[in-house]
């Protein structure tokens, strides 16, 4: 296959799981016009991006659901559905625990994501993150290292830590509290919770299309008085950052932006806000609310976006960069495919630099991210010799980098019975 | 229908699972074991009508019944199997001596056609791996014949999928 080949197929397959997922996350979705050997082809890529469950719902209702890849998207359908039950069952505990101790944590992502799609298990989710007063901090992180098995699942941030630079008092003045089960759990209005997902996506340089998907379908269950101002927030840089990753939702994925997609989950939207018991009052918000401004989006970028689609790799589960890179200094083709994968990254250098999202060139971002990274050269050396030393032990650590931190895989897939 | 070992009437097990119920089938997950299952609506009829009081060929009349096709003592038989396998019983039961050492297809086999349409199925949830999604291997999947490969092309020493 030639090099020109090789790109045209690379474009075609990310522009095909762009397709795919459009609209995945409604309760009906529109037909596809995908053949079973196209569906094969992007299968690994929707897997990897966390994306396979919402294809297969998307799928299930049509001949493409009786192909081997739709039985195997089913298979992720279902293992999603018992982890997420696992996880609810999880966070009620560790909110309870929270509570007793006096601590008021609120949860980001996760189940405050996984609710928004029409049934359970189309979104995967591991992690609890939690945010608590910096002042509860420290007596937090007590309590998770001696919550046992369900520590390993708590991501904790002191206060908003890197997930957004609005105060404390002001984001949890507008949180709200949503009924989970016997339990309450408190979660980020609408507005600062669709900023955080578009900006956490978006810091991890957009490689998953399911991140997409999650803050598309934010955006289409949006409450009724959605305040774009309030969402897009006062630093001009970030709001665009905002803005970018949710036009980039309407053009990659068919969100809708100007109205109400589902009825329905506009009305769940707006029984939550009824059940809000700890939403400040919103004496600023305007009847008619504003509408998201125009935004146009810069040129490099949807490209950019397909390109980490392509790959379906999280930048952050790389090998550390030195040890994969000596390892292919011998072999060209794959040294070249490893640098040009870590500098390949203008979104998140873009981020990671504060950047604003316009049509200038993107290689001073991507110059200073690698200088930002540069401290991490003589740890990575450290690490090397660790190896060479004791390769037992440094191969342990190899994995857990390669992981990120523990992911701990609350199923441990058996064999068939 | 004399039985082999045991004397307890089948018990589903009911402590430390999580069971998501779907329209076509149930979805299990062992707390104990770390392991998940899927139980198809025939297997999930008779796990539900185990209350350690009911003889099989009861459940079996009684599913009858209730599904309007034929069920009959052997099948209640081999969905209690299965999820003795799987623990998902408060105790083992043991097979009557007909049906003991047979393997499962053996055991469809004997209970002949009618029973493929109702047939009790256990299956274990297997997370797939991306390959494994695909009917053809990605690039750089190793490979034997061009036709594995999506690019349908396999060479190379050792032998992977090209691009």
């Amino acid at each position: 296959m030639s090099p020109m080949n090789k790109a045209e197929k690379t474009r075609r397959d990310s522009r095909l799981v762009a397709t795919v997922l459009s609209g995945s996350w409604r309760q009906s979705g529109e037909s596809l016009e995908i053949s079973d050997f196209e569906l094969a082809e992007i299968a690994p890529l929707l897997i990897q991006g966390g994306a396979g469950a919402l294809v297969w719902w998307r799928i299930r209702n049509s001949e493409l659901s009786t192909s081997t890849t739709a039985k195997a998207l089913h298979q992720l359908y279902r293992l999603h559905r018992l982890e997420g039950s696992l996880h609810i069952r999880r966070l009620k505990r560790v909110v309870t625990q929270f509570r007793a101790a006096g601590i008021e944590p609120v949860l980001v992502k996760g189940w405050n994501v996984a609710r928004l799609y029409p049934e359970p298990g189309l979104r995967h989710y591991f992690d609890v993150d939690l945010c608590v007063a910096h002042e509860c901090y420290a007596e937090a992180n007590s309590l998770v290292a001696s919550l046992g098995e369900d520590s390993s699942y708590v991501d904790l941030h002191d206060e908003l830590d890197h997930l957004d630079v609005m105060s404390w008092n002001q984001f949890f003045a507008r949180t709200q509290l949503l009924k989970l089960d016997d339990t309450e759990v408190r979660v980020p209005c609408a507005e600062d919770h669709l900023r955080i997902l578009s900006i956490h996506w978006l810091r991890h340089g957009a490689w998953k299309p399911a991140g997409l998907c999650d803050i598309a379908a934010a955006v289409e269950s949006r409450p009724i008085d959605f305040d774009w101002r309030r969402c897009l927030g006062p630093d001009p840089v970030r709001a665009g950052w905002v803005a970018a990753a949710i036009r980039l939702a309407q053009e990659l994925l068919g969100a809708e932006v100007r109205s109400q997609r589902s009825e329905v989950r506009g009305q769940r939207a707006k029984r939550d806000r009824r059940t809000a018991k700890g939403e400040a009052k919103r004496g600023e918000q305007s009847a008619n609310p504003i509408p998201l401004p125009p935004y146009p989006l810069p040129l490099w970028l949807v490209p950019a976006v397909l390109r980490q689609w392509s790959r379906s790799l999280s930048p952050n589960y790389r090998q550390q960069a030195l040890p994969s890179l000596l390892g292919n200094i011998t072999k060209g083709k794959e040294l070249i495919g490893e640098i040009y994968s870590r500098l390949d990254q203008p979104v998140r250098a873009t981020i990671a630099m504060h950047g604003r999202f316009n049509n200038w060139p993107r290689w001073p971002y991507q110059l200073g991210e690698l200088l930002l990274h540069s401290p991490e050269v003589p740890k990575q050396l450290r690490k090397m010799v660790q190896k060479f030393v004791t390769p037992k032990a440094s191969n342990n650590s190899a994995q857990a980098y390669t992981l990120g931190k523990h992911v701990p895989q609350t199923i441990p897939y058996p064999e068939r019975v | 229908m004399k039985r082999t070992t045991g004397a307890h009437l089948p018990r589903m097990r009911k402590q430390n699972l999580i069971v998501d119920e779907l329209p076509d089938e149930v979805l299990v997950y062992d707390l104990d074991r770390h392991k998940a299952h899927c139980l198809n609506r025939t297997a999930a009829m008779v796990w539900r009508r185990c209350d350690g009081k009911t003889r099989p060929a009861e459940i079996a009349r009684r599913l009858q019944g209730e599904l309007d096709q034929p069920f009959n003592e052997e099948m209640v038989w081999l969905a209690l199997r299965q999820l003795n396998k799987i623990n998902l019983l408060t105790e083992p039961v043991g097979l009557p001596a007909k049906l003991a050492g047979m393997s499962r297809r053996e055991m469809v086999r004997t209970l002949g056609i009618a029973a493929v349409v109702a047939v009790p199925l256990v299956t274990s949830i297997v997370s797939p791996t991306a390959v494994q999604a695909s009917t053809c291997l990605p690039a750089n999947a190793p490979c034997n014949t061009d036709a594995e490969c999506c690019s349908k092309q396999c060479n190379g020493s050792p032998k992977k999928c090209h691009a």
